[in-house]
């Protein structure tokens, strides 16, 4: 199993109230799978793709991936975690304005430590892969919103990590476009045996075949 | 490394208007430092070149006025037997405070043979008075009342003609100074000196030969021996302290970087969480994103200090050439010098490095889902 997590719980504090943004939840996802989360937004959606990324710790319970117990692990250890195991695909695409597109696909090899050279090179040959030879040099300001999410799952994907967690990749998109992301995703997955787990709120794009976990009031059910 | 230098020139050209804010506000700090840096280094210029501790100075006890005091001539040879053993060169010589063309100045005199080896005079410009009616001036003096090699001083109601400019290494010996001869005639001395400079031998101990001569059954109780540094003390103390608060205010000043580094990087921090949370979902770590601000921040500090650099070295030239700064009479020289502008280097590195760590401790400190939160 790619994903195992057991009874893990986080709390958020708001004042003396305690809100469980997850509350017991457990989960198994296998390497190469294709997973939606779904729920209306505060169901703790994005709470559980934090926790999965290492960019949160659960206050309790279990949770390791790809072998990785993150419930114990250091801040430096989650660093080189997130680095060589995780890829990112945010809302808001979160590009870095000042950077082509081309510099932002290689921010994660320069974050490994490859030579800018290379990574230029690889960044450059997804992005032709991804149909946007054409527009390496443009920033995002000059990149419509579906080649601005193509960017950013190529920036996800660069390091072939173990597993992309994407929240909400098509929520800021029309439905064309969010359905051509997720038709992208499920390509990239079936090609290069990438593990996605995908948050939406939208019901329209989840493929019910697939692994679905619904995220309500903090608990996860899978469906 | 280069993506990172024009990253981060990037985001300082984003918002120029601020950058260029703070850029004014950090060089403005810089220019201050270097101002007073300067001016402690002008202070100091003429402490450093103080080497006065080998004179003794013999004065009639009991005075009021130093100005009333008499030399009997007697006086002037128990140190004289000295020589050369324990005593190198003595000095006889007499001061007058006197109305010189509108200001009030010391007038002193004494062999002009004694002026440089005794009293450290030495000539800037000109040469030492050869007649009667010729005075040298104190350079910074000179400056100060716009008198130059020729200009006519009218002193006790007789004009006397700058021959001569010369530097003193203490604000005690800037005056004006002529023959002894032109003194006498001019105030028809009746007696004879008012005070005696004895040089002691550079192989004698000062401290043995002072008690030796006020010990001396011709002086003992009527003439008190002290060394000079004791007549020039509250001059040196004043400027030691000028110098002094001009370093400190100078470090003061440059406290401003950190400060100016400090709201800077808090408010890019702030504004870019939600960015730098980004970068550390995708891998970066915290260290190598400040590391990031840090060379941000470096080049926001090193275009401040050329540009402080500059503005302080345009301001002392035009305070040279246009208003002289005088201290006891004593031109202030403004002057930048390699080991200062390194020093502020240096300073401004440590500084600018201390101001980021001040501003990101805290934002480093929360967790990255918080800072994603922050858009």
């Amino acid at each position: 199993m790619l994903v195992i997590a057991e009874k893990i719980t986080r709390i958020y504090n708001r004042g003396q109230e305690k809100i469980y943004a997850l509350r017991d939840g457990s989960l198994q996802i296998q390497a190469g799978a294709f997973v939606y989360v779904t729920g209306p937004s505060g169901g703790g959606k994005s709470t559980l793709l934090h926790l999965l990324g290492g960019m949160d710790r659960p206050d309790a319970g279990h949770l390791s991936v790809n072998g990785f117990a993150l419930e114990k692990a250091s801040e430096e250890q989650l660093t080189h975690f997130r680095r060589d195991n995780i890829g990112f695909v945010f809302q808001f695409f979160n590009l870095i304005s000042s950077l082509s597109a081309l510099e932002n696909v290689m921010l994660p090899q320069i974050a490994r430590g490859i030579r800018a050279r290379e990574a230029q090179k690889n960044a450059a040959a997804l992005l032709d892969q991804l149909g946007l030879a054409s527009r390496v040099r443009h920033r995002p300001a000059e990149l419509s919103g579906g080649e601005q999410q193509r960017v950013a799952i190529a920036r996800a994907i660069i390091g072939s990590p173990a597993l992309v967690l994407a929240d909400e990749p098509t929520g800021d998109l029309d439905q064309a476009n969010a359905e051509a992301i997720i038709k992208l995703m499920r390509d990239l997955n079936a090609e290069l045996r990438i593990t996605f787990v995908v948050a939406t709120h939208n019901k329209a794009l989840v493929d019910t075949n697939s692994q679905v976990l619904e995220l309500r009031d903090g608990v996860i059910k899978e469906s | 490394m280069l993506l990172a230098l024009r990253l981060s020139l990037e985001d300082l050209l984003r918002d120029l208007s601020r950058t260029l804010l703070s850029l004014v506000g950090l060089a403005l700090v810089v220019a201050s430092y270097f101002i007073l840096s300067a001016l402690s280094g002008a202070f100091g210029y003429y402490l450093e070149n103080t080497d006065l501790s080998r004179n003794l100075i013999v004065i009639e006890k009991d005075v009021y006025d130093p100005a009333d005091a008499i030399l009997e001539p007697g006086v002037i040879a128990v140190p004289v037997e000295l020589m050369p053993g324990k005593v190198k060169r003595v000095s006889p010589f007499v001061f007058r405070h006197t109305n010189i063309n509108g200001v009030v100045m010391i007038l002193r005199s004494a062999d002009p043979a004694d002026w440089e080896p005794v009293y450290h005079l030495s000539l800037v410009n000109g040469a030492w008075p050869g007649k009667a009616d010729e005075i040298a001036a104190d350079a910074g003096y000179s400056l100060a009342n716009q008198w130059k090699i020729g200009s006519v001083l009218n002193i006790f109601g007789t004009p006397f003609r700058i021959s001569g400019l010369y530097r003193a290494p203490s604000a005690t010996f800037s005056s004006i100074w002529m023959p002894f001869s032109s003194f006498r005639d001019l105030f028809s001395l009746k007696g004879g000196y008012q005070a005696l400079y004895v040089q002691v031998a550079a192989e004698a101990d000062p401290e043995a030969v002072r008690a030796q001569l006020e010990n001396d059954p011709r002086l003992a109780g009527k003439y008190a021996v002290y060394f000079e540094e004791n007549y020039v003390q509250r001059n040196t103390q004043a400027l030691k302290e000028m110098r002094s608060l001009s370093a400190i205010s100078s470090l003061v000043a440059l406290l401003g970087i950190v400060f100016g580094i400090f709201n800077a990087v808090v408010l890019s921090t702030v504004e870019r969480g939600y960015e730098i949370g980004v970068l550390l979902g995708i891998g970066f770590s915290k260290q190598s994103i400040r590391w990031f601000m840090l060379l941000r921040v470096f080049m926001l500090v090193f275009m401040a200090y050329f540009v402080g650099l500059a503005i302080a070295g345009i301001y002392s030239t035009c305070q040279q050439a246009f208003f002289p700064l005088f201290i006891f009479g004593l031109p202030l020289n403004l002057q930048i010098t390699p080991l200062m502008a390194l020093n502020g280097l240096g300073l401004v590195v440590v500084l600018g490095m201390f101001g980021t760590w001040l501003s990101t401790r805290r934002f480093f400190s929360l967790r990255i889902v918080e800072l994603l939160r922050e858009r």
